[in-house]
């Protein structure tokens, strides 16, 4: 079964368009939606969440449309996390269990707790007063603590120092050790996506420019190191990005499709997607 | 919706709870002549649940709530209700100041005023959470600030020409303008639901 199924997404703004997105994450996945600032991976989750009103295209999240008005039963299972934690300033952490035991028919108060402990966030101190790395973790202990299957979120690690994003990176491992448990994990932190993420979603300009498994991604592309007229003599099909200097060029080429005497070296996402996104920018 | 209305509360007491002490004392002292113990019925009704839509506006709680499993009805309506619940919490003073103040001064008010304020504060409810709903807070206040600038008019015509001419009031139908009054609220958050529905782009 398909955790997310999103067909033809489209979202217009005066100065910018998620244009025509298309994807399908299986359950038990983890995505990493990925692309600059303003490429559209908040607009988009806001979309799968029917948050804002879509102009084409249709959204089904754990086998239900977005639109339909099971959805919000569906939002029971799905857990969400944004970019900044959006609870009220002089809430504390154990009143807002209490608001969200209201909210969540499956809430697990003890589960709550034991994050509560894990993250070392007092219960009692105002919500105000946190860093923001403990007001992440505590939206964090929110989104895991109602028997969630689906996560859905938004530059979560983003503005954390390495070891807090480390921590909350296992989190989410653990979290899809059950097999119908889903994340989708907007940000740009690419290092980050490449150590979790089965799949990578690829936003540039409000344009999907890939959506791969990753492992097959890194398979893919690999990096070479050569001079420009190397560069000229290759099919261009094969080159997937490039970069010219005065000193010789480097380019992202297909494997399968370039001449075995090319020396290639492995590449990572993060050259992947900056390739990528220098192609799409030059295109 | 209990949880929506569980949280305002805790907002509400540790945000404004100086606010809620003064509904509390002006609502039970005499009247004094300046209308505080009127006043303060229509602030509680419309000032503390357009605050705590700004709190929420402030700390982007709206945000997340659109995502979480609340209809957008029940975020709607946990607003007219909570505006309910703060006028009903003055009214309660407000009567208790009538049953202590009532016999001595005949400036503490009468159920009669508390009437009128309570359909005072539905009409102006009706008004305001639409364009709030639409406009979000910061950009409604300026419509507020009207708002109430037209309660205070309308109030304050009243007074004088009900002062001019007391039979006046013999034809006003004091439960019909309250029927009307709760209608039209009841009509709004209708409205409400549609223009929050607007206000997402």
């Amino acid at each position: 079964m398909n955790a997310i199924e999103c067909r033809d997404l489209t979202k217009a703004y005066q100065d910018f368009t998620l244009d025509h997105i298309t994807f399908s994450l299986p359950a038990g996945c983890i995505l990493g939606l990925v692309g600059e600032n303003g490429a559209g991976k908040s607009t988009t989750l806001k979309l799968l969440m029917n948050a804002i009103p879509r102009d084409e295209g249709q959204i089904s999240l754990l086998g239900t449309d977005n639109q339909s008005p099971a959805f919000l039963d569906t939002k029971q299972d799905i857990g969400i996390v944004l970019d900044e934690a959006c609870f009220p300033e002089v809430i504390t952490p154990k009143e807002l269990g209490k608001i969200m035991s209201l909210t969540y028919r499956n809430w697990d108060s003890d589960r709550y707790r034991q994050y509560l402990d894990r993250f070392r966030i007092p219960e009692g101190k105002k919500f105000k007063e946190f860093s923001r790395g403990m007001k992440m973790k505590l939206a964090i202990a929110v989104a895991l603590s109602h028997k969630a299957r689906l996560l859905l979120l938004d530059e979560a690690t983003s503005g954390l120092d390495p070891m807090v994003r480390d921590e909350i990176l296992d989190v989410f491992n653990d979290f899809t050790r059950e097999e119908d448990h889903t994340v989708v994990l907007s940000s740009h932190i690419v290092s980050d996506l490449e150590k979790i993420c089965d799949y990578i979603a690829f936003l540039h300009h409000g344009r999907l420019v890939l959506f791969e498994e990753k492992d097959r991604l890194l398979e893919e592309y690999a990096l070479v190191k050569l001079t420009r007229e190397q560069l000229a003599e290759l099919d261009p099909a094969a080159v997937a990005g490039q970069k010219v200097t005065p000193y010789g060029a480097q380019a992202l080429v297909r494997r399968d499709r370039i001449p075995p005497h090319f020396v290639t070296e492995h590449t990572n996402l993060e050259d992947i997607i900056l390739f990528l996104a220098q192609a799409g920018a030059a295109g | 919706m209990k949880a929506l209305l569980y949280k305002d509360l805790l907002v509400l007491w540790k945000q404004m709870k100086f606010v809620i002490f003064m509904v509390a004392i002006f609502c039970l002292v005499p009247n004094l002549g300046f209308g505080l113990n009127n006043m303060w019925v229509v602030y509680a009704g419309l000032v503390i649940p357009t605050s705590l839509l700004a709190y929420d506006e402030r700390a982007k709680w709206d945000n997340l709530a659109e995502m979480l499993p609340y209809s957008p009805r029940q975020l709607v309506l946990s607003r007219y209700v909570f505006g309910w619940g703060a006028a009903l919490f003055a009214g309660v003073f407000y009567c208790i100041g009538l049953l202590v103040n009532g016999q001595k001064s005949p400036e503490a008010g009468s159920y009669a005023t508390l009437a009128a304020l309570f359909a005072v504060v539905l009409v102006f409810q009706a008004v305001l959470f639409p364009l709030i709903f639409r406009m979000g807070v910061e950009k409604a206040r300026v419509c507020m600030i009207l708002v109430i600038a037209g309660v205070m008019g309308v109030w304050g015509a009243s007074a004088f020409l009900l002062e001019k001419q007391p039979a006046l009031l013999t034809h006003v139908s004091l439960p019909l303008v309250l029927v009307v009054a709760v209608v039209l609220c009841l009509a709004s958050v209708k409205v409400a639901e549609k223009q929050y529905a607007g206000r997402r782009w």
